[in-house]
């Protein structure tokens, strides 16, 4: 029993620096309607050195980046992009895959070398694939974020952070708090 | 050697992408409030046509777009027709001589006439007009938008135009500018344009007939506009999109408004009246139906008819028929994508 309590507390310590893993950027697009323009966001994000490949739903005005692999993304580039082609920003979620992830009192989320905040106060681990929708100024429309403002704080102890939100959590529970 | 040249053709194939652009918003006739992408390039000829009591007249302009920054869209164009003599008509603005006065000079009537129409011109370059405007305004939602923007434009043509109205297009030198309005929801779009033309003036020194008499000095100030124009598009095909290597139909219907000044004519710095229907101030508004086909998203092409609504415009005769070709240029180090659909984004 003192065993597993034990590997409990140091399984616990160091389950949080297991490295976890941005898979794809989803991206929704306001103020179009035809295919062609919605070519043209296409063409402008293609520009990335980042992004491996696109595919874009006509119908719903939106789109998936598949990242290319070991290699830092901007998130403020894909949204410049969308903007450069003439259009805007509705949403871009991250799909991040999380291994049994413990979250840390500050809500601090460390994903490869960015730093996400989640804005909502979440005890337990993440484990799983989760939608995580980027919260700023360039990510979303003006209208949405005004709702976010003032919920904004960085309490990763870092420069640069990114305020996310979740759709659907997936929590692991076989583990202790 | 062929090799090389082979290679060479392919890089630059390779660097070039092109990009279609178009949909309800882009209209054929009227300047939408939405911009050029940034950094893309695009090429437009357009060409009209009517007929003048039996004489064709024909002008194509070439039209070169580019995307400076997503709000900021340059543009400049360069025309050629046959609508022009290289110097005003002679019946326009001519003059008789009464008697002689008793200090020696000869008592001068300057008049204007209405020309005799379809004489032949030959094709010449008018000019080169230029055009820039600036987005402010965009309210974006899914499917729809709300866009202003102000436009100003610059036209550096020379043509001896016989007629009132200006056109910094084709017919006359000065300065424009304006709002656009555009509204897109789904399948619709409405866009509305208000400006002002400022024309200035035509001079030349016209041969008096009477051979032995010297030049008379002639200047035409054509007269200041209004411009109210409004166009509707509106997505006929494809009901749903699916893939982008679907066939486009936008239809439209574009109505032009102009309201303008007489124009003011000096021969010899003498006031002349402008009695001719053409040199007369008007107000009047066209209509000009038309559809729009975009093939393979390679390639924009354009067909419309002008008619007159409410009086007419002395520029040109009805039907006017108008066509386009366009394409845009997208400069892209990567390698384009797989025109048809991919895949659906997962929900």
């Amino acid at each position: 029993m003192k065993i597993y309590i034990f590997s409990a507390f140091f399984l616990s310590l160091i389950l949080p620096l297991q490295a976890q893993q941005l898979l794809s950027v989803e991206l929704g697009v306001n103020g179009l309607t035809c295919s062609q323009c919605t070519r043209s966001v296409e063409m402008s994000l293609r520009k990335l050195d980042f992004i491996e490949n696109i595919s874009m739903n006509l119908a719903e005005t939106s789109g998936k980046i598949i990242l290319k692999p070991d290699m830092p993304v901007d998130f403020e580039k894909i949204a410049q992009a969308i903007v450069n082609a003439g259009f805007s920003v509705r949403y871009l979620k991250l799909n991040v895959a999380f291994e049994t992830y413990k979250i840390a009192e500050n809500a601090c989320l460390k994903v490869g070398e960015m730093y996400l905040v989640l804005l909502e106060k979440k005890e337990g681990f993440l484990n799983g694939e989760m939608s995580l929708q980027l919260i700023g100024e360039k990510f979303m429309p003006r209208k949405a974020f005004k709702t976010y403002q003032n919920q904004l704080s960085n309490p990763c102890q870092v420069k640069k952070v990114y305020w996310v939100t979740s759709e659907k959590s997936v929590f692991n529970v076989g583990l202790e708090k | 050697m062929r090799f090389l040249l082979r290679k060479l053709g392919t890089t630059v194939v390779g660097c070039l992408w092109l990009l279609q652009l178009s949909a309800q918003e882009l209209f054929l006739h009227h300047e939408p409030a939405s911009n050029v992408p940034k950094g893309a390039l695009g090429v437009r000829f357009f060409a009209k046509t009517y007929n003048e009591f039996g004489q064709q007249r024909n002008a194509g302009t070439f039209r070169l777009m580019y995307g400076l920054t997503p709000k900021l869209t340059l543009m400049a164009s360069a025309t050629t027709s046959n609508h022009h003599a290289p110097t005003l008509p002679f019946d326009l603005i001519t003059h008789t001589h009464g008697a002689t006065l008793p200090n020696g000079t000869t008592q001068t009537t300057f008049f204007t006439n209405n020309i005799r129409r379809g004489r032949p011109y030959s094709y010449r370059l008018n000019g080169f007009y230029f055009y820039g405007k600036y987005r402010f305004l965009t309210i974006d939602g899914q499917n729809k938008h709300f866009r202003m923007a102000i436009y100003g434009e610059y036209s550096l043509v020379t043509s001896a135009h016989d007629e009132a109205e200006p056109n910094l297009l084709d017919d006359t030198k000065g300065y424009g500018g304006g709002l656009l309005a555009t509204y897109l929801n789904k399948r619709f779009a409405v866009s509305l344009t208000a400006g002002m033309i400022i024309p200035k003036k035509y001079t030349e020194l016209q041969q008096d007939p009477d051979q032995i008499l010297p030049a008379i000095f002639t200047e035409l100030q054509y007269g200041r506009a209004v411009v109210y124009d409004l166009a509707f598009g509106y997505l006929l095909y494809p009901k749903k999109y699916e893939s982008y290597n679907q066939n486009n139909v936008n239809i439209y219907l574009e109505f032009i408004g102009r309201h303008y000044q007489a124009a003011q004519i000096t021969q010899n710095g003498e006031n002349v009246a402008p009695s001719a229907f053409a040199l007369r101030e008007n107000n009047y508004v066209e209509i000009y139906p038309g559809i729009q086909r975009i093939i393979h998203s390679n390639l924009r092409l354009d067909f419309s008819v002008g008619l007159p609504l409410i009086r007419q415009s002395y520029n040109h005769f009805y039907p006017v028929f108008h066509f386009g070709v366009q394409q845009y240029f997208y400069f892209n180090k990567k390698k384009p994508a797989d025109p048809k659909l991919i895949s659906t984004t997962k929900k």
